[in-house]
């Protein structure tokens, strides 16, 4: 089974813990221990192919810059993400990706930009338009999720699978996965 | 969660063992932080409201206060204002007591809780008069009451103060041979600096309290929170001073013997058990600033990689940190914890868990008190196990600036390149890295920016105070109140940023150094809001001094918070000159003067004002600067 490392970013408070929870756990656990090694580790069938997921969620070390170049080394896909009622985190985000591409030394690397919190409608600051113009301008899928509503969080942890898959093979930056965005 | 926990909420008042696992979490592998499984006797739900918890915690106690349940007190009392203010618990405490139906029995107990309560916790009392107030109100009704013998355990006045708690413990230095030590972090020993590291996060990490724990897990970062911040820019300095540290050195071979130098550093770091430091240093030698200087990593030894990569398998995310947990639980005495990592931890808890079982707000999610509690628990006894550390001060003090420098990625990956260029040719299978430095370069500066810490510009201030008191006290040897050419070359080497300003022209005739420099009140040097700027200013003033033996002045001027500069007036020169020798006299002290002696006299605001106004310095900006001045002087 093909193993992933993924890395989940984004500045303080946009729901990058909750989204990773709600992946790794599905629904609300009672049991819940954030420290054992593999509670970040999750198995799914992307295109009928079984992978393991190893997830590294940065909230709470967003601050500590000295820790960023070595988890973004181990990583191979990055969730990118911003709350959509927050337009500070949207701007945060953009050196976020730069950081990547200066750490990995390559400008393909598998990422999705993500707006979270969809649940928040009413209070939105940064719009699907905006969110799906930075994701072409930088060439990769755009997604808006709801941790709180379960929305598009599954969807969204394949899609990085499939980004990671697309990356590994030959030529396979032709193929576009548009088809998965998700406005 | 089933709204029916509620009704499992109840509380067993007798023995009973209470494991916070369920079943098949026993097959999963624990490492790190929680392998401590915290022990409650008398409560076996997962949930309780506050006050079946304050009722569990009074019968914690028997009559001559002796503790059966220290498990549960202890997580109650540090836990509680997860859910109440300290204040709301005390009253409930003095309402206790004062009901009709309390017997002397309850009421002794309640006391006994109180007691426990300012003897385990008493910076709460320290910091919240409020609450130290209410305890004072129930030891006054005791005393009315003629409850004597229970007032007498209530002492809130005995509480040491905060100022005392949030500092760590110094080492008498004369409790060992004080070393010899050498002041120039080139000619420093691995072991020395590690120490010195150490001793210094570790000062920092011990102010952190609950409270500010608390505040950050509740806005996912720091808001209003200097401590952490402060903890967290040592931090991230450290991994900036060594890359800086790196990146001075002109050949790529000096280059891989300063990374070297500090692999050894981290080597010792682990020795000591002193995690985060290690991060910092280890996080500091991979960022991609100095990964990516080929020349210079041909130069470093298989063996020095074969140990730097060991170090990083141990502090790598891979695993959810597993190796650096397992480690680190393995580790007795003194250790140091990546805070960042439990920092993670905390956040993950308080995401992932509801305070409340109820939408009522009743109910105490007591699985998640106890999660947070053991992370935040063991944070604490960390705090309780200082290292055996003899640190030299005046080392500390210059550590201390040098680490004060704040810089973007941006800056040290340009300096990065300018060391060892991009090769022309692009690597094969992949696109050459844009170049962002040039494309946009604010942006990485940008994210740096959103979370970098605003520094204390007093803190700073007093930080720069005591370093020129150790420079003085260690350099200028002869005591003549000035640093001689060589002696400033030498400590040079300490402050490696100084290489901004390129290399010095050490082709020019040895001058003696003048410097002076005017600390006023605290408040006017609020307009340094970078730590960088008052630095800089100094670090230009070392190095444009030393080209140009001339008396220069460095402004802080009261009423204009926004003018400042380095001013050498013509007509001022003779005097300024006469104003040199008698500051020399006065500093001519074989120990160090006080401060008080070094607030020298400057021209008189009248005559500087016009000059000033043309260098005015409102930029970091070392060209700007130098120009500025220039353009005063010349």
């Amino acid at each position: 089974m093909r193993e992933y490392k993924v890395v989940v970013l984004g500045s303080g408070g946009v729901g990058k813990s909750a989204l990773t929870v709600q992946f790794v756990t599905g629904s609300f656990i009672e049991k819940y221990d954030p420290t054992i090694e593999d509670f970040y580790r999750k198995e799914i069938e992307v295109d009928s192919s079984p992978s393991v997921l190893e997830i590294l969620d940065t909230a709470g070390t967003e601050q500590f810059a000295s820790m960023r170049d070595l988890y973004i080394k181990n990583g191979q896909g990055f969730i990118l993400v911003y709350s959509l009622v927050n337009q500070q985190s949207f701007q945060d985000i953009k050196p976020m990706r730069d950081q990547i591409i200066r750490v990995k030394r390559y400008e393909r690397v598998p990422m999705i930009l993500v707006g979270n919190k969809v649940d928040l409608e009413g209070e939105r600051e940064v719009s699907s338009g905006e969110g799906k113009a930075l994701a072409d301008e930088w060439n990769c899928p755009f997604m808006e999720t709801s941790a709180k509503n379960k929305s598009s969080v599954d969807e969204l942890f394949a899609e990085i699978v499939r980004q990671m898959n697309y990356a590994a093979t030959p030529n396979g930056d032709e193929q576009c996965c548009s088809s998965c965005v998700i406005l | 969660m089933s709204s029916d926990l509620h009704s499992h909420s109840i509380l067993a008042l007798r023995k009973k063992d209470w494991k916070g696992g369920s079943e098949g979490e026993g097959d999963k592998k624990k490492a790190g932080l929680r392998e401590r499984e915290i022990e409650m006797e008398s409560i076996s739900a997962d949930s309780a409201t506050v006050d079946e918890l304050v009722e569990a915690c009074i019968n914690a106690f028997d009559d001559t206060g002796k503790l059966k349940d220290l498990p549960l007190v202890r997580m109650f009392l540090m836990m509680h204002p997860w859910y109440l203010p300290s204040t709301d618990l005390a009253k409930k405490l003095l309402l206790k007591s004062q009901e009709e139906s309390c017997t002397a029995e309850l009421r002794s107990r309640i006391c006994h809780l109180v007691k426990f309560w300012i003897s385990e916790f008493p910076v709460e009392f320290n910091l919240n008069p409020a609450l130290a107030e209410q305890i004072r109100d129930l030891r006054d009704q005791l005393n009315t009451e003629g409850n004597e013998r229970e007032s007498q355990l209530i002492d809130v006045e005995s509480v040491p103060s905060y100022k005392w708690k949030r500092q760590v413990t110094q080492r008498v230095p004369s409790m060992s041979k004080k070393r010899k030590m050498s002041l120039l972090f080139d000619h420093l020993d691995a072991p020395e600096l590690a120490e010195h590291l150490t001793y210094l996060e570790y000062k920092s990490f011990c102010k952190i309290l609950f409270q500010d724990y608390h505040s950050f897990v509740r806005h996912g970062c720091t808001v209003d929170n200097p401590i952490l911040e402060r903890f967290i820019m040592l931090f991230n300095s450290v991994s900036q001073w060594i890359q800086l540290m790196v990146l001075s050195k002109p050949t790529a071979q000096q280059r891989a013997v300063v990374i070297t130098h500090f692999v050894g550093v981290a080597q010792k770091l682990l020795q000591l058990q002193n995690f985060n430091t290690l991060m910092a240093v280890v996080g500091g030698l991979s960022n991609s600033s100095i990964s990516r200087l080929k020349d210079t990593q041909s130069h470093i030894s298989n063996d020095t990689n074969k140990i730097f990569n060991s170090l990083l398998d141990l502090v790598t995310s891979c695993g959810n940190y597993s190796q650096y947990r397992r480690r680190f639980s393995e580790c007795s005495g003194f250790r140091f914890p990546i805070l960042g990592v439990h920092l993670k931890d905390l956040i993950a808890v308080h995401v992932a868990l509801p305070d409340w079982v109820d939408d009522e707000k009743k109910c105490v999610n007591l699985t998640k008190t106890q999660q947070l509690y053991s992370i935040l628990h063991e944070l604490a006894l960390v705090q309780t196990m200082p290292p055996n550390i003899d640190a030299n001060t005046d080392l500390l003090n210059l550590l201390t600036v040098s680490l004060d420098q704040y810089h973007t990625e941006d800056e040290i990956y340009q300096l990065s390149l300018q060391r060892e260029p991009r090769s022309s040719k692009p690597a094969q299978n992949s696109n050459p890295a844009p170049n962002l430095a040039t494309k946009r370069p604010s942006m990485v500066d940008e994210w740096a920016a959103s979370v970098k810490p605003k520094a204390d510009p007093a803190i700073i201030t007093k930080h720069i105070e005591k370093m020129v008191e150790s420079v003085f006290k260690n350099f200028d040897t002869d005591g003549d109140g000035y640093i001689s050419r060589e002696e400033f070359e030498s400590i040079r080497n300490n402050f490696p940023y100084l290489s901004k300003f390129g290399e010095l022209d050490t082709n020019h005739p040895a001058g003696l150094l003048y410097l002076y420099i005017v600390f006023l009140d605290p408040p006017l040097i609020q307009f340094f809001s970078l730590p960088t700027q008052i630095v800089l200013f100094l670090t230009f003033l070392f190095s444009f001094l030393t080209d140009n033996p001339l008396c220069f002045f460095f402004f802080f001027l009261p009423s204009f918070p926004q003018v400042c500069g380095v001013n050498c007036h013509k007509a001022c020169r003779s005097r300024l000159a006469v104003e040199c020798r008698k500051r020399t006299k006065s500093i001519s002290h074989e120990t160090p003067p006080a401060l008080q002696a070094r607030s020298y006299s400057f021209p008189p605001p009248s005559n500087s004002l016009s000059n000033l106004q043309n260098t005015v310095i409102a930029e970091e900006d070392a060209e700007a600067l130098r120009e500025a001045v220039f353009d005063v002087h010349l």
